[in-house]
């Protein structure tokens, strides 16, 4: 059993550095954890700070219920996963596993089993003989989810982990952490600056931005009802649009192009007394519709405008255009031929569109 | 094309730089088979007339020499090792302290430690003189020892490795359950392996070939060391005997010769590692 909380967590580095503030987290048993956030915002801080590798400023970490602040790294079982593996150059493949296990004095026959079976999940057997410079690039991870597998620790942390391979390798990794979780069953805090690694992977993911949480919860909730415009434009690629516009009677208002609000939306902005004011308008690209049988069901959202760059991806094709003199990017169907230079017909889901203050830039619920 | 010429003069200038070195050297071996006349008579005849292994046997083998030729080897071999291991032990733990651990005051000690390295040894020489014989002792390994071993040269070179060595390295073994002692030990000196190696060499070369702290520091024949001896045979029974000479010196230059064999893949290795040239 491995909880892990962190109560009001704060990190200070020497020369008022402020990285990482508030930050309160539980992190559940058996749950694969992405702290996801741009570069900077203090993920690697955070996760360091679980380890035990950097000082706690401020607040209580607990794991399970034993508060750890003052606890050695190497008392607090857990394992680390770096992203540029860590390996010991100097040890072979087995060695590199085997050398936590041997400073715990575990015995011989044990360090073997456990190391046996690391490479058997990890298909590591062939290599066990072989020095890291010897591996290529994933072959080198998978030693380092080795040394953390054979540990069998509580919590895994791993930064960054798959950032240094390719995209093709990064895709298949990403694959075998999942299976090896689901495996395993370890709690895992993952930390990732890629948004797709976050969604793909995560049970729950926690994006930050400047130290500060901004949003926890499962993927598909923070992609659906992201907290804040940050959080928003952070996750989903191509990132959501926001427009900037005018509430309107029932309707949001972008210099000449108005469409209308749902009732149930609409409800809200003026319960909380929007209308008439500026706000901002957020909509997910595949959102954004151009199919006939769409365009014509909602007249009420019906907008033209000129495609300026349309790229095809396979069965979609992303259109680059603007309304109001504000970009937006649409992904649509590639069956309908949208391509650059037309001017078509869009046609905004607004019940999947969400509305943001301008001035806090929260979203308003 | 061009990058092909370059290469080729490249190779012709490192050659003639290496010959250029070499010169004195293959001159003394040359020499050492040589015999007493033809080696005094000059001229330069690079193949011996008449080829001797003469200076060699009685170098070796001869009753007539009565000064501890072999003692001096050993003495020299011994000082180069022992004060050898002393450097980097010493200069391997004092540079790890001083790049990667909270040791007090590293800001200043280390400026000051590297500071010494722009004293020449004249300057200490007579102070180091005095502090041995005052001490008692002169003419003893303790003083053919230790003076090499206060060398900042070491610190230095190492304290830049460990500088640049991976942090993550050693906190994947502090959470691996390691404490400080495990992780110099068992990481971070195996990875330095070729900088030490580097640094061991420099080191046995230095003392191993130093000729005036060992002329001041011994004052009898049993403690003497190779160069110093070589100094005294030319003084004495080999006196206008260089083909004798030379077969000494080159008989004095195997211990080198073999270490560098020894340690060369490394050296080379720590040389392009740290950057020093
Ligand atoms: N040792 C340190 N001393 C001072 N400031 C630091 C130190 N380490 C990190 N910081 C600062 O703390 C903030 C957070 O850094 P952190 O490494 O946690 O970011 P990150 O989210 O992991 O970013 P990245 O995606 O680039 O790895 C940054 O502003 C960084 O400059
Ligand atoms: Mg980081």
């Amino acid at each position: 059993m491995a909880e892990l909380r962190l109560v009001g967590i704060k990190k200070v580095y020497d020369k008022d550095v402020v990285s990482v503030k508030d930050f309160n987290l539980e992190i559940r048993d058996k749950e694969f954890l992405v702290l996801v956030g741009p570069s900077g915002c203090g993920k690697s801080t955070t996760l360091r700070m679980i380890a035990g590798l950097e000082e706690i400023t401020e607040g209580d970490l607990y794991i399970g219920d034993k508060r750890v602040n003052d606890v050695a790294p190497k008392d607090r079982d857990i394992a680390m996963v770096f992203q540029n593996y860590a390996l010991y150059p100097h040890m072979d493949v087995y060695n590199n596993m085997a050398f936590g296990l041997k400073l715990r004095k575990f015995k011989k026959d044990e360090i073997k089993k456990r190391v046996d079976n690391a490479a058997k999940i990890l298909g590591l057997e062939e290599l066990l003989d072989r020095k890291p410079k010897a591996l290529s690039g994933g072959q080198r991870q998978r030693v380092a989810l080795g040394r953390a597998i054979v540990r069998d620790a509580e919590v895994f942390l791993m930064d960054e982990p798959l950032s240094n391979l390719d995209a093709k390798l990064r895709v298949q990794m990403r694959a075998e952490i999942q299976k090896l979780h689901a495996r395993l069953q370890t709690t895992t805090v993952y930390v990732t600056h890629d948004q797709t690694e976050a969604m793909t992977m995560a049970t729950r993911l926690v994006v930050m931005k400047d130290g500060i949480i901004q949003q926890v919860g499962e993927p598909k909730e923070v992609y659906d009802f992201p907290n804040n415009i940050f959080v928003g434009g952070f996750i989903g690629s191509p990132a959501m649009n926001f427009l900037n516009g005018k509430i309107e009677g029932n309707h949001f208002v972008m210099g000449d192009v108005k469409v209308e609000i749902p009732e149930g939306k609409l409800k809200t902005l003026r319960d909380q007394g929007y209308v008439g004011k500026d706000i901002v308008l957020g909509i997910r690209p595949e959102d954004i519709h151009d199919e006939p049988l769409y365009l014509k069901s909602s007249p009420e959202t019906k907008f033209s405008a000129h495609i300026e760059v349309a790229e095809l991806m396979g069965s979609e094709i992303v259109l680059y255009s603007k309304v109001d003199d504000q970009d937006f990017v649409a992904r649509v169907d590639a069956r309908f031929n949208a391509t650059a230079g037309q001017t078509i017909d869009f046609a905004f889901n607004l019940s999947k569109a969400h509305f943001f203050d301008k001035e806090t830039e929260e979203r308003i619920k | 094309m061009g990058n092909k010429r370059n290469k080729i003069l490249l190779v012709i200038l490192a050659s003639l730089i290496a010959v250029l070195f070499l010169i004195p050297l293959l001159w003394m071996i040359s020499t050492s088979f040589k015999n007493d006349y033809e080696a005094i008579a000059g001229g330069l005849n690079w193949f011996p007339k008449n080829f001797t292994w003469d200076n060699y046997t009685y170098t070796l083998l001869s009753q007539a020499i009565d000064v501890p030729i072999f003692k001096w080897m050993f003495n020299s071999i011994f000082v180069g090792i022992a004060g050898t291991l002393i450097i980097v032990a010493i200069d391997a733990m004092a540079a790890y302290g001083l790049a990667r651990l909270d040791v007090p005051f590293k800001k200043v000690l280390f400026p000051l430690f590297i500071s010494t390295l722009m004293i020449p040894f004249v300057i200490t020489f007579l102070p180091l003189y005095m502090q041995f014989s005052n001490l008692g002792l002169l003419n003893t390994y303790a003083a053919l020892i230790f003076p090499y071993t206060a060398n900042a040269f070491g610190v230095f070179l190492l304290y830049q490795f460990f500088r640049g060595f991976p942090k993550e390295l050693e906190e994947a073994a502090r959470l691996d359950g390691a404490n400080k002692w495990d992780i110099f030990i068992r990481i971070v000196i195996p990875s330095a392996r070729p900088v030490l190696w580097t640094l061991a060499i420099f080191s046995f070369m230095q003392i191993y070939n130093d000729f005036l702290w060992p002329l001041v520091a011994t004052n009898t024949p049993e403690m003497r060391t190779i160069t110093t001896g070589i100094a005294i045979m030319q003084q004495g029974s080999f006196v206008s005997s260089y083909g004798k000479l030379m077969a000494l010196t080159t008989i004095a230059t195997i211990p080198i010769l073999i270490i560098f064999l020894i340690g060369q893949k490394q050296l080379i290795k720590g040389i392009t590692q740290t950057g020093i040239k």
